[in-house]
Parts: C-alpha cells; structure tokens; sequence
C-alpha cells in the first residue's frame, strides 16, 4: 500500500513539475518565444540584407507586433528578460525606430547592480557587443565598460584570458591591462603565474617598437613580481628604459643607475651611461650629473665635447645651425615656459644602418582660445642627412655611419617665443654576417651586431626562399647547412617577439 | 416690371454661376501669407519625381519618349509609391509624342511638370544677350506651349533648370557686348543675371497670353542671383528652386520670404545610393536622406503650417542613369560606375572618399536597373518604399521626427 502511494505521490510530482514548465509563466514557454520572435526578426533581416523591400515593408509591423507580443511577458530570470531586451533593441535597429535610445537604457538598467562576473552573462555581452552597429557608439562604450565590470569580476581564468587576448588583438592595450592584472589576481600561485606575469610585461612594455605600450602597466607588473626568477640585466635595462619612456625620469635614473651597480660587464653599458647623461641634459637639466656621466663617456673613448660644452656654455652658438641655436636657447629657458607641451611621440629604441626611421612630435597646443599660433618645428642633432622643413612635425631618416644617436626638436611660435622642446636618444647599429666555414655543400654563417645586444633579448632565425615559396625556416644566430644559389636568404632580428630589422643575404660567393 | 426685371437678374446669375468653372490649377495666397497650389480647387501638394528613364547602353540621346509600354509600367509603379507628378526637363522633338506620353501618366493620376532648357545647352553657348538667339528659343518654347496646353494631365512650366551658373562662366559661360563693357567680376555676374532674367520675364509673360491655366516657374539653382530675379523676373509665378543640401534644407523657405518672396517648389534634390568611401552601394542612408527631405519639404507647406510657402517637392530621379559619369565613351554606358563626380560635404557619409568626390551621378534613382537573363529589369531600392510609407501616412513621421 504503502509503495502504492509512493508511486502515486512521484507521479503526481512528477506530472506538475512538467505543467509548471509548461505554464505561460514557465522557463520554456519563454524559451519557446523568444526562439520564435528570433526566428521572425531574421526573416526581416534577411529580406533586408537580399534588398527584398517588397516583402520587407509589407510585413514589417505585423512582425513587430508580433515580436513585441512574444517578448513582453519575459521577466526572468535576467538572462532570459535581457535576451529579449536586446532582441528588441537589434529589431528596433533594424527597423530605424526613433525610441532605440530608450530601448539601449532599458537594456542597460537591467545590467545595473549584477554583481557575478557569470561567464553566459559574459559570453552573452560578448556577442552584443560585436552586433551594436559601428554609429551607436555611446551605447556600445557603456556596454564595453560593463563587459569589462564583469569579465573583471569573473572566477573563470580561462574566460578571462581567451578575453585579454582578444583586447590585445585590437589594440586595446588599456582594456587588456586591466584584465590582466585581475588574471594574475586569480592564478597566483599557480604554477604558471610568473611565467604569464612575464609574458605580460613583454607586451605592455613600451620597448621603443611597439606602436602601443601600457609602461604604467608592465612597471606595477616589474613592482609587483620583481621576484621573478633572475631578474638578468636585460630585464632591469627593460624597466628602465619603459620608465624613460614613460617619462618618468627620476625613477628611471635610478633604474639605470641600478642597473649599472648590479651589471658593470653587460653590452648594454655603454648605452645606458649615454641614456643617464642624456636624461640628465635633456629631461632633467640637472648638468653636473649630465657632466659626470658624459665624462665616464669620454674615459670610454666617446666623443662627447660638444654635450660637455654645451653644459659649460662653450658652444658658439653663432656657429651652430639656426635650429641647434633655437634648441639651446630654449635648453635654457625651459623653466620658462609649459613643459610637456611638445612630444617626440614616435622614437625608437635602435635601428640598423640604412633602416628607415620615423620622428614623429606631438604638439599641445596652448590654451589661448580661438586663436592658435603656428608653431615652426627646428629638428636639429643627427638628423642622418635629411633637410627637413620647418612646418613638419614627423620626417623619416637613415643612417649610414652605427653609433648614439640624438635628435633635438623645438616648435617656436612668432620669432623666437618657445612653445615646447623635447629630444630623442637611441642607438644605430651594424649588423655582419660572418661566413664561418665552407665544408663541401655546408655552409656556415653566423650574426653579429655592432654594438652588441643581449642575447636574451634578441632573438635571430633565418628563412631561405625560392621562386616565393619558403624552403626553410631556422632559429639561432648561426646557421649551418646546404645553400643553393638560387636560393633567397634572409636574417631577421627580433627584439621581444617583434621582427625589428630584416636583411637579405647575398649567395653569390656559393658560385665560386 | 420691377418684379419681372428682378426675376430676370437672379435666373441670369443662376445661369452665370452655374457655368462657371473652377480654374485648374492656380496658385493662392492666404492671409497668414502662406502659398498653396490648388489643382481643380483642391489643395495639391507636388510629390514629384524626375522622369528620364535612360537605360544601361544608352546615353541622353536616346528616345524613351517612344517606348509607352515602358512609361505605362512605370506609371504604374509611381503611383503606387504615391507620387502625384512627374517633371521632364524638356518635351520630346515629336510633341505629338510628348502628349501621349503626358497622357500615359494622366491615366494612372499622375500630373506632369514641363520644363524648357532655354537653350542652356546650345552649341556653343547659350548667347542670352543676342536678341535672335532669344527669339529662337522664345519661338520654341510656345510652340511647346501652343502644343500641350490643353494637356489635361499637364500642371504647370518651368523655364530652365540651373542656367544661373552660367553667369560665373563656369558652366556653359557666355557673354554680350553690354556685358564684356563691364570690368568687374561682380558686375559681369549681375549683368548676366539681368539679362537672362529678364528674358525670362519677357517669356513667362508670353506664356500667359496664350495659356491663362497653367503656373510658370523659374528654374533656378540654389538661391544664387535670386535677389536680381526678383527684380527682373516679376511675371514668374513661382520659384522652381534646385538644392543639393543633404538632409535638410536648412533656412532657405524664411530666406526666400526676403529675398523673393514667391511660392517655392524643390524642383530637383536628392541622394545617391553610392557610399564612394567604403566602395558599396547603400541604400539605407539614401533612404535616410530622402525621407528627411521630404518631411522638411512637408514642414514647410500649408499642409503643415498656414504661413508655409513650399508647395512640394520632386526628387532627382526615378531610375539610375549609367551614361553619366562618362557621357563621352559609349563604352562604359553599359557599365555601372562607381566613381564620384563632384563634391558636397552635406553628404557627410561618404566624404571622405577619394579627392572628397562622393556624389555618384549614376546612383540617384529610387529604381536600380537590374541585369537579369532578359536583359535590364528595374528594381526599385528602399527610399521607394520608404517615401511610399512617408506619403501613406506622413503624420506618423512628422509626430516622430
């Protein structure tokens, strides 16, 4: 009897729990509509997209109705009523309704206050956000934001990091920052957190290559994990130079004098002394500490008496360039004037002999109202031989003699009132290719570059090409095997993953 | 005898009265100063469109005028968008052709517009000063009077197109002795505008004394040298003005009150389907733009506000011309270019195009051509059923604009 019961009593149970589903109020019932509304809304969109207008205006209102119908009953759970919302809103688009606005703020009302970084909540904005159409661009700014509230508040490591990627990809270097940090937040610990926080330094660190860098980023990443394994010169070199760049310039002297302390024997030293002289004259005008690094310049066998005299005003500045003379003056005079107001926004770290190098400056304007002078822009320093002209704010160079680089720019405006100067230090190199042996059909070649650069940081591979079609591809700064004289051989040097300078390699000597 | 002369009076006046006919069509003023067209004394607002259906191949030589079975389907398909006009910007050599085809369109309900070039596009110049070039063309534009007159599909005249850039040299440039007398620019422009709408003038009154029935319009492009025809061009009933200003036709209906203050008709505006900075076709910002013009042509009539002085509109064109951007090289008639002709920034969408050239002249219809297995079919685009919608029911969109 008892059993009979039982059984009675779990189909009972059974049967309401399967009418409740089935109740208008039910997850089904709203399932159910909102696949037909969809399927109703695509049958617009595809009359529009097949330029069908026939059918498109003759059906349109019903279908709106209809949709509306379908739709206005869904009010939960959030998923399921923002589903419908953004239905909405997509045919509200679609049609040209004027109260899409009021639409967009229904949708993001409901988004107010969700406190869980839900990965279907998140993969549901994710799709949202690649269909808002390219003009709506207040609304998709606010979505964006809450995506990144949420994806920020998320537990899924895996969601997260598919999601910094893809930022990444777009150059949002700020978003992908931001999610980065909330990644590392969540695997520390984990076995591959140091090698990921290195991995996110290496992208967001301004290197004098990348054309976006987040040097605020990658310097609380150095801060925070500076006890990642062996921090090696290279590595401190790196901080240094991205809080130069990030023109920090206090702490990036103290970087390099750190780095120098810790690493008197690296490749890098000669670079780095000219970086602090010329932070010091340049950036900071502090010209004894200038004098003391351009002095150890001179022990070293750089010719460095012009930066000396310039500091001992000895420079006759009649015989300078009228735009050397321009950049001096207002060396001088630059606590008077606003500072940051000029950038040499584009510089970079090195380049090779004969490689293009592009300049380019960012000018602020001042605040004087409707009336803006126009500034003239004086390059003067190794300019590499170009003559450039005085309204141009960017040219390109090369440079046929390896060695430290400096470019000075300064934009007058009316004569000789100074709006702003900045400068630019890097370093041009030689690269050789050393034919080490030639055993039968094996030929050995091996990469050196003058001065020479840390190994770590550089990376070499060779590729051979032949009627366009690669042939092979090796890694390492030697290379050794079989060569054809048909053959096309390149060398290509990467700097952190970026291919920084290429050269092709003549095979003309395998025909002797 | 006072009893029977008074019965003799009032049956005379019933008589008189009874016989009287509404005018046609006319134009009135209200007293809030506000002008009106009234077609068999109804209030008619000109929903118009530009009819010169050239097809893919052909060039402005080609005589569409003769192909009826043509004209009837498209008729057909105006009238079904709810346009009420269709303009020509001149009649067919034959206007015994002319009138069939005015006929074609006044079987579906469809009015006419007749322009006249005034020889603007004479061979070499169109030499407005001399007084047997004028003759010429003042001969045949009443013979072209004389001929359709009685059209009972036909509206009214209008006389010219954009012959006022001709007084900058520009565009089919000209000149007389009194003119060449004169040597500041300033002063040659204004001669010019003097002369030719004087001309004008001397025509439209011409026009009058042989057809009392139908209004004559001047022809005139934007607002330019219009402070001179206000002068010189008095016997004008309205003002057939051509505007390319994108969506909105900003100021110009107040302006006009001031400058010439005559019933105005958009007589040619528009919106190419050709986005020529992202290379494709886009017919949803052309249905964007047509439909905000006609709201603002709407705004401006009386059917909106007493003091308005539009009395409508007409839209450049009805179908795609693909002569256009090459008329010299019959080679590429039959090809759909996609290259900008000119420049206007009121076309924001596409100006950034290349050299800023977006407007694409072969791309204005509201009807595509369509290649098909049979040839050429015509496809009418979304601005069609767009201003189709906005003529239904043009108060659900002036609620919501």
């Amino acid at each position: 009897m008892i059993r009979k019961f039982s059984f009675l009593f779990f189909v009972l149970f059974y049967l309401s729990v399967q009418s409740l589903a089935q109740h208008p109020q039910g997850l089904t019932f709203f399932r159910e509509n909102i696949k037909k509304a969809e399927e109703l809304f695509l049958q617009l969109k595809k009359w529009q997209e097949d330029k069908d207008w026939e059918n498109f205006f003759s059906f349109k209102e019903k279908y709106f109705k209809e949709i509306v119908e379908l739709l206005s009953p869904i009010d939960k759970p959030l998923l399921l009523k923002l589903q419908a919302h953004y239905l909405l809103l997509r045919l509200k688009y679609l049609l040209d309704l004027k109260d899409v606005k009021q639409e967009e703020e229904l949708f993001l009302k409901e988004l107010e206050g969700v406190k869980t970084g839900d990965p279907e909540l998140i993969s549901f904005l994710k799709k949202v956000l690649s269909e808002i159409p390219p003009e709506n661009r207040q609304f998709k700014r606010k979505v964006t934001s809450l995506y990144i509230e949420f994806l920020q508040k998320s537990k899924s490591s895996q969601v997260l990091r598919e999601e910094l990627e893809s930022f990444y990809n777009q150059k949002d270097i700020e978003t992908f920052s931001k999610l980065a940090k909330s990644y590392l937040n969540l695997i520390r610990g984990e076995k591959e957190f140091k090698e990921e926080a290195k991995n996110f330094i290496e992208r967001s660190i301004c290197d004098g290559f990348k054309e976006y860098c987040q040097p605020y980023f990658a310097e609380e990443l150095f801060k925070e994990f500076s006890d990642l394994d062996d921090i090696s010169s290279d590595w401190l070199y790196l901080r240094a130079y991205n809080l130069e760049k990030a023109s920090e310039y206090e702490k990036a002297v103290s970087a390099y004098k750190n780095f120098l302390d810790k690493f008197p024997e690296s490749p890098l030293l000669d670079e780095v002394i000219w970086r602090l002289g010329f932070i010091y004259l340049y950036k900071l005008s502090d010209f004894s500490q200038a004098e003391e690094y351009f002095l150890k310049l001179k022990d070293r066998g750089f010719k460095v008496d012009r930066y000396l005299n310039v500091m001992k005003d000895r420079v006759n500045l009649e015989k300078l360039s009228y735009n050397e003379e321009m950049f001096l003056r207002a060396l001088k005079e630059k606590d008077l004037f606003l500072k940051g107001r000029l950038q040499i926004d584009s510089c970079p770290a090195r380049a090779f002999l004969g490689q293009r190098v592009n300049l380019k400056s960012l000018s602020l304007s001042p605040d004087t109202g409707c009336l803006q002078p126009q500034g003239l822009f004086l390059w003067s320093g190794d300019l590499g031989g170009v003559k450039i002209a005085t309204n141009t704010p960017s040219f390109q160079t090369s440079f046929k003699k390896e060695g430290f680089k400096i470019i000075n720019l300064v934009e007058v405006v009316t004569g000789d009132t100074f709006s702003g100067l900045d400068s630019c230090f890097f370093n041009i190199y030689r690269l050789e290719v050393i034919k080490k042996k030639v055993k039968g059909k094996s030929i050995g070649l091996e990469v050196k570059v003058f001065p020479p650069l840390p190994e770590s940081l550089l990376e070499v591979f060779w590729r051979a090409e032949k009627e366009g079609k690669v042939v092979w591809e090796k890694e390492g700064k030697t290379f050794s095997g079989e060569l054809s004289p048909d053959y096309l051989l390149r060398v290509y040097l990467s700097f952190l993953g970026k291919v920084i300078y290429s050269e092709e390699i003549p095979l003309d000597f395998l025909k002797s | 005898m006072r009893r029977r002369f008074f019965i003799f009076c009032w049956v005379a006046g019933v008589i008189y009265l009874t016989n009287l006919e509404a005018i046609p069509i006319e134009i009135r003023e209200n007293k809030e100063g506000g002008f009106q067209l009234l077609v068999e004394g109804k209030p008619f607002l000109v929903k118009g469109v530009i009819y010169h259906p050239i097809p893919p191949g052909k060039d402005f030589t080609y005589n569409f005028w003769q192909d009826l079975e043509s004209i009837r389907e498209d008729a057909k398909l105006i009238k079904q968008a709810g346009f009420n006009t269709v303009r020509f910007y001149e009649p067919c050599l034959d206007l015994e052709q002319t009138r069939k085809v005015i006929g074609v369109f006044y079987e579906e309900g469809i009015y006419t517009i007749m322009g006249h070039w005034l020889g603007f596009w004479n061979y070499p110049s169109p030499f407005y000063g001399d007084k047997d070039f004028r003759n010429k063309v003042k001969e045949d534009v009443l013979r072209m009077v004389e001929a359709l007159k009685e059209e009972e599909g036909l509206l009214c005249w209008i006389l010219g197109n954009e012959n006022n850039y001709s007084f900058s040299g520009k565009v089919n440039g000209w000149t007389s002795p009194e003119v060449e007398k004169l040597e500041s620019p300033r002063e040659r422009i204004d001669k010019k505008a003097e002369i030719y709408y004087s001309f004008v003038n001397e025509i439209a009154k011409a026009i009058k004394e042989i057809d009392k029935d139908h209004p004559v319009g001047l022809g005139n492009g934007e607002l330019i040298t219009l402070d001179t025809a206000s002068q010189k061009a008095k016997a004008v009933d309205f003002l057939a003005l051509i505007f390319y200003r994108g969506k909105r036709f900003g100021n110009i209906f107040n302006s006009l009150k001031h400058i010439f203050n005559k019933p105005v008709l958009i007589s040619e505006t528009g919106c190419d389907a050709y986005d020529a900075y992202r290379k494709r076709e886009d017919q949803d910002i052309q249905a964007k733009f047509l439909l905000s013009q006609w709201i603002d042509i709407y705004r401006n009539s009386t059917f909106f506000k007493k003091r308005g002085n539009c009395l409508g509109g007409v839209i450049f064109e009805w179908s795609d011309e693909w002569w256009k951007h090459n008329p010299s090289d019959r080679s590429l008639w039959g090809y759909h270019d996609t290259l900008g002709g000119w420049s206007n920034g009121a076309y924001y969408f596409d100006i950034k195009a290349p050299r800023n050239l977006n407007m694409n002249e072969e791309w204005f219809g509201i009807v595509a051509w369509e290649k098909s297995e049979e040839g050429f079919k015509k496809r009418p685009r979304k601005a069609y059923y767009i201003l189709r919608e906005f003529f239904q029911n043009p108060a659900n969109f002036l609620d919501n604009d």
